[in-house]
């Protein structure tokens, strides 16, 4: 399929010199090739290629990200269908993933740019209405879990009035730490494929501390349910949640095994591991959620 | 839970021989030893493939047959210095998967450079104009295949059996034993960790300066590799010569 990444750069008029491109190409587990294309020091291209999925609805979505917030996200160039093939190209960013210990750091220099982002999403909120309220979904995740042990987690919030007046803001869906960037001193977000499928909020800035934390449910347990949290990076942003989230510390806190639910639903096609990682965490979490929240409501 | 599709290392395998430009969807062909198929039971496009299983020169071969599992599929046999059951200018693509390195144990040779040489100058023959021929070698110059030669010579005296593989070609040797058969608009690869279950492949192009080979280690740290892996390749990235730490190498080149 090499011969569709180089006609598409010369396409888009990025190069006129296939011959001259090295490229790096990544073997994900899942059903695509990732292929950087190097052109001289300075510069490389992005493709994502399939000839399993539709990558066009991600295409698009990435784009709307593009438009939405701007240098956060990766420049998408051109998307190609050919021969069975989908191939989409985004500019390459030359990049450092953030580390956790960063983020867990008492001041870390990256919180303000997380919270200037995040701000940016709840306010963008407006594009973000959903024909469903917030209650319609939880009932999908109920029908979708019913028959395991996840059904528990959910069945509490099923007809809930607290989720069901929060607003609608369009989540970034993988807001983990693997997922963000530094560029130069720019933040820059990757994987965007679903973006806005879930407008509850709160689940973004769950997803950041659970990956930050590792996934470790002493951690997280220890995060949550701690009196008087240290003034760590991550507490701070726990503490604004309702300005740069728009959900309150509390319920934020309450909905975590909620939260974990959507995302063990959104990544119900990914590899075994995740799967299993967050549901441990999930099954240690609620397990433990009432004696937390007591904790919690005590303070 | 279901596999996702690319979780097989070997499927991550076949992957790779859909990467070089090939007409779609064309007629494939594997040249491989006994047992090592790649294709022999993959969803694999195009409506024949064929499977050529090369034993050695004085071997009874088994009759042609098509596969038992996939009516796609057609299996010859044939021996080394034998003739090859196919015709002139018939495939699109053909595809050795470690064959090369294995031809040594088919027929005694005192070079198997050349005997790599020639015999992929004959299927050269068998690639239709603007064919690929594309394959997986064990790379020689790899500092593990170095180490494990090392490592055979010292415990031979003391009647310890060869490694199973001969490795006789680097990236270098690679490069040139397919352009002296006659393929032109080569293109190597470095593969991490090996060609069984690639998860990167690194195109090994001397034109590419140290910073490019640095930056492709960025998206390759522990527990991706080992800890030592990582620090050979950074110390040998700096020197412009990273490529040679890869155990394998992956290459295509296209009939003229």
């Amino acid at each position: 399929m090499i011969e569709l990444i180089e006609e598409l750069l010369i396409e888009k008029k990025l190069t006129d010199h296939t011959e001259k491109l090295a490229f790096d190409i990544i073997f994900t587990t899942g059903s695509c090739l990732l292929f950087n294309a190097f052109l001289d020091d300075n510069k490389f291209y992005h493709f994502k290629v399939t000839e399993i999925d539709d990558l066009y609805p991600e295409y698009q979505l990435y784009k709307e990200a593009r438009e939405l917030f701007g240098d956060y996200t990766p420049n998408i160039i051109g998307f190609l269908r050919k021969n069975g093939w989908d191939i989409v190209l985004t500019e390459g960013i030359h990049h450092r993933v953030l580390s956790p210990s960063r983020l867990m750091k008492d001041k870390s220099d990256l919180t303000p740019e997380i919270i200037n982002f995040l701000r940016l999403m709840t306010e963008k909120r407006g594009a973000a209405t959903s024909k469903n309220g917030h209650n319609a979904f939880i009932h999908e995740l109920y029908d979708h879990f019913s028959s395991t042990q996840f059904a528990n987690v959910v069945k509490p919030w099923l007809d809930n009035r607290k989720i069901e007046s929060l607003p609608h803001i369009r989540q970034h869906g993988d807001f983990a730490v693997n997922n963000i960037a530094e560029s130069g001193s720019k933040l820059v977000i990757f994987d965007w494929e679903d973006f806005g499928k879930i407008t509850l909020p709160g689940f973004d800035l769950c997803i950041l501390l659970a990956s930050v934390l590792q996934y470790d449910d002493q951690e997280i347990l220890r995060f949550i349910s701690d009196p008087r949290p240290k003034h760590s990076a991550l507490s701070n942003l726990l503490n604004i949640s309702k300005e740069v989230a728009g959900i309150a510390p509390l319920l934020f806190k309450e909905l975590i095994p909620l939260y974990l639910t959507i995302f063990l639903y959104l990544k119900k096609d990914y590899g075994t591991s995740i799967q299993k990682n967050v549901g441990n965490l999930i099954s240690l979490l609620d397990g433990l959620s009432e004696n937390i929240m007591q904790g919690i409501n005590a303070v | 839970m279901k596999m996702r599709p690319f979780e097989p290392g070997m499927e991550r395998a076949r992957a790779l021989y859909r990467i070089p430009p090939v007409t779609t969807p064309g007629k494939t062909l594997e040249v491989c030893l006994e047992g090592q198929s790649l294709l022999r039971e993959a969803d694999w496009p195009g409506e024949k493939r064929s499977i050529c299983v090369l034993h050695r020169s004085n071997a009874t071969l088994p009759e042609t047959r098509p596969s038992n599992s996939d009516s796609n599929v057609t299996i010859h046999h044939a021996t080394l210095r034998g003739n090859l059951p196919y015709g002139k200018n018939t495939f699109d693509r053909i595809i050795l998967h470690g064959t090369l390195d294995q031809l040594p144990l088919l027929a005694e040779t005192d070079n198997p450079i050349s005997s790599a040489e020639r015999f992929i100058a004959r299927l050269i023959a068998l690639l239709a104009s603007e064919g690929i021929l594309a394959g997986c070698v064990q790379n020689r110059l790899s500092i593990k295949n170095v180490l494990r030669r090392a490592a055979w010579r010292f415990k031979k005296f003391a009647g310890m059996t060869p490694p199973t593989h001969n490795c006789p070609l680097s990236a270098f040797s690679c490069h040139r034993v397919a352009e002296q058969a006659g393929l032109i608009n080569i293109r190597m690869f470095g593969l991490v960790p090996n060609r069984d279950a690639p998860i990167r492949a690194f195109q090994i192009e001397p034109k590419l300066s140290r910073s490019i080979a640095k930056r492709q280690l960025l998206g390759l740290k522990p527990p991706l590799v080992s800890r030592h892996h990582y620090a050979i390749r950074h110390l040998l990235a700096e020197t412009g010569i990273g490529h040679l730490v890869d155990e394998s190498i992956f290459f295509w080149g296209k009939k003229p």
